[in-house]
């Protein structure tokens, strides 16, 4: 430690979990391929992710103030430890770059096609970097003040989609054959759910270690059932024509229409996606700057920012060449090239702990 | 960013470095007063350079030539009967009466001598020339005498001062209507009658080596936390600056990040605002000769609280303080959501208003952030010459402004109705809340060149920027967005409404927090019959 | 920390690469730039295999300007405009030819399909209209009894842009309800459903001395995309009754003795419920309305409770005609435009695999059971007629 001076409070972590979680999530709308069991799937999606999240609590909680790389420098030894920290180091680097990658295909697709996407990538990683040089403390405030605003809002959309809804669009309740509802849910967990595994370097930093578990459950529930709730009111709204929008919580809150006045509220999501999509790089590459200091032995991780950023971003363009790709990549590879950093490393750091005994009580 | 650039700028830092402190004077300074009259007074005469408000009365204690005195004091600062009545007339008339009575002894030293003469109440001796120019500077006279290395130093002070008045900066609808003065001591004297408690501590401390200013640092002992007062102390303290001519000064020296659009030093010309302030927990920071008291820490839901909303019932307060936050938003994003709506975004525009806005563009020339830069920067110059122009002829700028630039350009086609419209609903808008309308400005202005380049999109960029911004500030170590961000909920109390005065129990969490309850629970007024005990004062 | 050099060539980086920024000229259109669309036709063009995109412009000069006195244009204040090509949006990039500003589809208000080009299929031309960012869900799509082009050239006279006041008369015919309101999304979401016909509202020109006009004649009725008849004002009432779309309207009735009494709608709710019973399938269809003594130009005191109870029952046999004729007319064309489909899909989602695929036979035999409930409510500011007391 010591990198890191700053602390922050459960109810500042919990909100940090929930933009993280809800980040690009609401736009891309996680479930899909479960069609109208959509909000099922998320659900259960939750679980699984909650599943491994108690795995990242029980690693935080059993070496406290300790981030991931630390932990397993400790449990490996410098060598294995250094390996295993770098390719985690990586998984965040690159969830970092494809979030980045879904932002700039959301601003290009829906309402600005002729702007270059690295302008979009260079002002929000910049406001990224801005936020990570100053630290976890001012990253947690503005999550403070930005969640429940956007929670406000999704409030808000559902609220003024009830004209537009209609209920029989959810039937039949769970017709979807259970393979394809299963996988839809193992989608939804390794994303949006059991990404918060870059928390394991923020998790270090909250002023009362006990509230950690109940603070990031909490999070995960509270983030998970708006995701439902949104998927469940876009296929009120949308029925099936949902399963052939880009992204159907635009299409759906594009049918808002009050008194001719209130319309095209798409802004609302834009914004969402902004602010949450925010939080979500912003808490990634954090996560990569620190523990890459870490992992350096730096003094500060604030020069690291700047390079990290701008590396994300490149990265971000050189991902795919382009949408089609970049759905497939998120339909057949992700749910089990994520699986390795979600579960594989947290899961075996802590048997190899237990194992060992670590930490070792001095007394 | 800002502090950035100015890194870059270099000289700042430069500066400070390259500069050799001497905070206690020049060496003349510390010279002792010589025991020979004639002499002092040509040391003194040299030292205010011959100015013309220096008066020097030579003269003679009572009968005897040997005792040859003086009186050096400043015109202007001095009251004139009290030199002649408790000054001049015992030393000159009454002295003979003493001499005759015996009461005189020879062997008395001379000062000891005229200070059981004199009849003003507040004298002190002085010993050195520094000390001597100091007191002649702040309006006391100055009785040298010949022969004695000692000189006497009587409170004359006495000049006509402003009367306490309202002040024109913040005026409120019911409230008290009295002001604070360029006067420290009169200004201490106000808060001293609101605040009849002993609790209430004053420090006194000179600030500017050329000014010699007093400045108090004003905080209840029980209630102020204090680091906050000793960190307020300490950068008063380390301050080695010229002049200290109005608060202004003082606040850039003490605030925590200096390379902000944000105001985090609060200032108020009343004295009952610094009063519910300190009895926040604040500090209170006044300069002499400045009617404006700065008060530490401060947040930023500050600017939008008004004394009004705590002198009028609470729930049009709630209301009306919500009106100032949407005129604060409205300040901010006015021309640049304009901008962004009419060049990025038309399809958020209703189809009727979209068509009556190309109707009134048709045939205007210049890009829409464009217009709109122009017509921000023609309002900040109205505005300016407004201000600094004696009263009838400001108007007459502000009536030419309007006729100029609000009918001619519309008609003439070189502005759109709409944008004329969109700068006068913000021009408006920003008065809503004064303690920001600088930030609200700066900020006005760059959100709309980022929305000319980028849309919504910029500005959202933009309005993320200033939020980090305004989470990392701090202000005296109390975090500025404190109650929202860190969130303390029993706070919002002042914050998102305002809630009725016995619901606020608590000090704010990050203020005042060492002596967290402002009274006595369960004050709730009831009717005769249900009324248990009402009238139990505040217990601290 | 980086060395100050370096941290100001970053800084220096960071304002070289946000200048472009700030030229802005990506997505940046001055209003004065654009030209407001508000109408679109698609019809099909004379050259074999091309479409013909109208537009409907805005021409913002022509538009009574607030405060500039009652001056200006004499006709509509747009601009029709037509272009070929292979696809609607080659078509639609075509008209840049003949267009001095850059078309803004965002506010278009209705896109009105030609009978030749409806009855080749419609999916292929509404594709650009979901996948531009600019174009709504909610523009109104109408299919014209001829030329799609010429409905755009008709005159309204009272509101100067035609296509908004075609877009009026659609929202205004849910006084009548004898029209179905078909927004883009409505017909999409028939179109994605295997099943489901497609409807849309049906616009004929007419000529009143030497002016076009627009007048909405009743609803045109889709099997898969292509359009292969229309409903009349009756049918496509009990269209809506089905749908539980019907929000007013005037039934008139035989009142006692022979005169007619006009009995206003304020109110009615549908349900469809499939019932499976050995294997045969019947829909139930409960309608229940509610509804105003309008007029009466019978000479009796009809504000008794037998004579509303013999009113209702009227209503109730007026309101069955008409989904009967709805009825008919869908199994004459074999098409379910009454979405029974999807409803049976959602009740019994394991027999529907089955009959999915053969629902285009199933249909015109499915037997139908329709139930009607109505109730009067109200009489008017008089309770008898104008007759001597």
């Amino acid at each position: 430690m010591g990198l890191e001076q700053g602390r922050m409070s459960g109810s500042q972590l919990a909100n940090l979990v929930i933009g993280f979680t809800i980040g690009s999530a609401l736009v891309l709308m996680p479930g899909q391929a479960a069609k109208q069991d959509a909000w099922i799937a998320i659900l259960i999606g939750l679980a699984e992710g909650l599943a491994f999240a108690l795995i990242y609590l029980a690693l935080a909680q059993r070496f406290p103030g300790r981030t991931l790389v630390e932990i397993s420098q400790a449990v490996y030894g410098p060598f294995l430890g250094t390996a295993i920290s770098a390719a985690f180091l990586w998984f965040l680097f690159h969830l970092g770059s494809l979030v980045l990658r879904n932002f700039s295909d959301y601003f290009t697709i829906t309402s600005m096609p002729k702007t270059p996407p690295m302008a979009f990538l260079a002002l929000i990683v910049w406001v990224c970097i801005w936020v990570t040089r100053n630290g976890i403390e001012v990253l947690a405030r503005c999550s403070e003040v930005l969640v429940p605003l956007l929670l406000a809002t999704v409030a808000l959309t559902v609220a003024l989609m009830i004209p537009e809804m209609d209920l029989r669009n959810l039937q039949p309740v769970l017709a979807t054959p259970p393979g394809q509802l299963l996988w839809a849910a193992h989608r939804s967990a390794t994303f949006p759910f059991a990404e918060t595994v870059a928390f394991l370097m923020v998790i270090p930093f909250l002023n009362n270690a006990r509230r950690a578990k109940g603070a990031v459950v909490r999070a995960l529930i509270i983030a998970g059932l708006t995701l439902a709730l949104a998927a469940a009111r876009n296929t009120a709204v949308l029925g099936a024509t949902g399963a052939i929008s880009t992204y159907p919580s635009y299409t759906a809150v594009q049918q808002i229409d009050v008194l001719d006045v209130i319309t095209r509220l798409e802004i609302l999501v834009d914004t969402s996606l902004l602010t949450m999509g925010f939080i979500k790089v912003a808490v990634l590459l954090y996560g990569t700057t620190l523990g890459t200091a870490q992992l350096l032995g730096l003094r500060s991780y604030r020069p690291l920012a700047t390079p990290i950023g701008t590396l994300m971003a490149i990265l971000a363009i050189l991902n795919f060449d382009n949408v089609a790709e970049n759905i497939a990549f998120a339909d057949l590879v992700w749910p089990l090239y994520a699986l390795p950093f979600q579960l594989g490393i947290p899961l075996l750091t802590l048997v190899v702990a237990m194992v060992r005994g670590l930490p070792r009580k001095e007394a | 960013m800002f502090r950035r650039l100015a890194r870059k700028l270099g000289f700042l830092s430069a500066s400070r470095h390259q500069i050799p402190k001497h905070r206690s004077g020049a060496p003349e300074e510390r010279q002792p007063l010589s025991a020979r009259l004639d002499e002092n007074l040509k040391t003194l005469r040299e030292l205010f350079g011959g100015s013309i408000d220096l008066t020097i009365r030579e003269f003679i204690v009572g009968s005897r030539p040997d005792l040859r005195a003086a009186l050096v004091f400043l015109s202007g600062l001095v009251d004139k009967g009290t030199i002649d009545n408790q000054i001049l007339r015992p030393l000159m008339v009454e002295s003979v009466l003493a001499e005759k009575e015996g009461r005189l002894s020879p062997a008395q030293a001379p000062e000891q001598m005229a200070a059981g003469l004199i009849t003003a109440c507040a004298t002190k001796q002085i010993d050195t020339v520094g000390a001597a120019a100091h007191s002649i500077v702040s309006g006391e006279t100055l009785l040298l005498i010949n022969g004695s290395g000692k000189a006497l130093v009587v409170d004359t002070r006495g000049w006509r001062s402003r009367n306490v008045e309202e002040p024109e900066a913040e005026v409120v609808v019911h409230g008290p209507r009295e002001g604070f003065t360029e006067d420290l001591h009169i200004n201490l004297a106000q808060l001293r009658r609101k605040l009849r408690n002993p609790d209430l501590t004053i420090e006194v401390v000179t600030l500017g080596r050329q000014t010699r200013t007093d400045v108090a640092i004003i905080y209840l002992r029980k209630v102020a936390n204090p680091k906050v007062v000793e960190e307020v102390r300490q950068r008063l303290q380390q301050l080695d600056i010229d002049a200290a001519l109005a608060s202004g000064y003082i606040e850039e020296y003490i605030e925590d990040n200096s390379f902000s659009p944000f105001a985090t030093v609060a200032n108020t010309e009343r004295p009952d605002v610094v009063v519910a302030k300190l009895l926040e927990g604040r500090v209170a920071i006044a300069v002499n000769g400045t009617p404006f008291v700065l008060t530490v820490p401060m947040l930023m839901v500050e600017s939008f609280q008004s004394p009004d909303d705590y002198y009028s019932r609470p729930y049009y307060a709630t209301v009306v303080r919500w009106v100032r936050y949407a005129g604060f938003a409205m300040s901010v994003l006015g021309p640049p959501a304009y901008v962004a709506l009419t060049t990025f975004h038309q399809e958020l525009i209703p189809t009727p208003l979209l068509i009556s806005m190309a109707v009134a563009r048709e045939g205007t020339p210049f890009p829409v952030v464009l217009e709109a830069l122009i017509m921000g920067l023609m309002f900040e110059v109205l505005r300016e010459a407004g201000i600094r122009l004696p009263r009838p002829v400001g108007q007459a700028v502000s009536i030419v402004g309007a006729l100029v630039i609000g009918e001619s350009a519309v008609r003439a086609g070189l502005i759109a109705a709409p944008m004329v419209i969109v700068t006068a609903a913000t021009a408006i808008a920003s008065f809503t809340v004064p303690a920001q309308a600088d930030a609200a400005a700066l900020l006005r202005l760059s959100f709309t060149v980022l929305a000319g380049a980028m849309g919504a999109f910029g500005i959202g960029i933009g309005l993320m920027g200033t939020l980090i911004h305004l989470a990392s500030l701090r202000s005296f170590g109390t975090p500025y967005l404190s109650p929202l961000a860190p969130l303390s909920t029993e706070d919002l109390k002042d914050v998102l409404v305002r809630a009725p005065w016995w619901t606020m129990l608590t000090r704010p969490r990050a203020i005042g927090w060492h002596n967290p309850w402002r009274q006595q629970a369960l004050q709730r007024p009831a009717p005769p019959d249900r009324a248990e005990k009402t009238d139990e004062g505040s217990g601290d | 920390m980086l060395a100050p050099k370096s941290r100001y060539l970053a800084c220096l980086l960071l304002v070289l690469l946000l200048l472009p920024l700030l030229g802005g000229c990506w997505n940046r259109r001055e209003l004065i730039d654009l030209a407001v669309v508000v109408g679109i036709g698609l019809d099909l063009a004379d050259e074999p295999g091309q479409v013909l995109v109208t537009a409907q412009i805005v021409k913002p000069a022509e538009v009574y300007a607030p405060g500039e006195g009652a001056g200006g244009a004499q006709g509509p204040a747009v601009w029709v405009v037509s272009s070929a090509g292979e696809t609607v949006f080659q078509a639609v990039r075509s008209l840049a030819s003949v267009s001095d500003r850059e078309l803004l589809f965002s506010h278009n208000q209705i896109i009105v399909i030609g009978r030749v080009a409806a009855e080749q299929g419609i999916r292929p031309l509404l594709d650009f209209f979901l996948r531009n960012y600019e174009t709504r869900r909610s523009v109104w799509v109408l299919v014209a009894e001829g030329q799609a082009c010429d409905v755009l050239e008709a005159e309204s006279e009272l509101n100067p842009i035609p296509a908004i006041a075609i877009m009026q008369l659609v929202k205004l015919q849910a006084t009548r309800s004898t029209v179905a309101q078909v927004t883009m999304q409505d017909l999409v979401a028939r179109l994605v459903s295997p099943t489901a016909a497609p409807v849309a509202s049906l616009v004929t020109v007419f000529t009143e001395g030497a002016q076009k006009r627009v007048c909405l004649s009743g609803t045109s009725v889709f099997r898969d995309d292509r359009l292969v008849g229309r409903l009349d004002e009756t049918a496509s009432r009990g269209l809506l009754w089905v749908l539980g779309e019907v929000r007013s309207g005037i039934i008139v009735i035989s009142g006692p003795g022979g005169g007619k009494v006009a009995l206003e709608i304020i109110g009615a709710k549908s349900r469809v419920i499939p019932h499976l019973d050995g294997g045969r399938l019947t829909m139930r269809l409960d309608v229940a309305a509610e509804g105003d003594l309008g007029d009466q130009m019978v000479p009796k005191d009809l504000s008794k409770p037998e004579q509303l109870a013999l009113l209702e029952k009227g209503m109730a046999e007026a309101i069955r005609r008409e989904i009967e004729a709805a009825l008919v007319r869908a199994r004459q064309l074999g098409t379910d435009i009454f979405d029974f489909g999807t409803a049976v899909g959602r009740r019994y989602p394991e027999a529907w695999k089955n009959w999915e695929k053969r629902w285009p036979e199933l249909f015109p035999s499915l037997p139908v059971e329709i139930t009607v409930k109505t109730r009067l409510r109200q009489v008017g500011l008089i309770t008898k007629p104008i007759i001597p007391q």
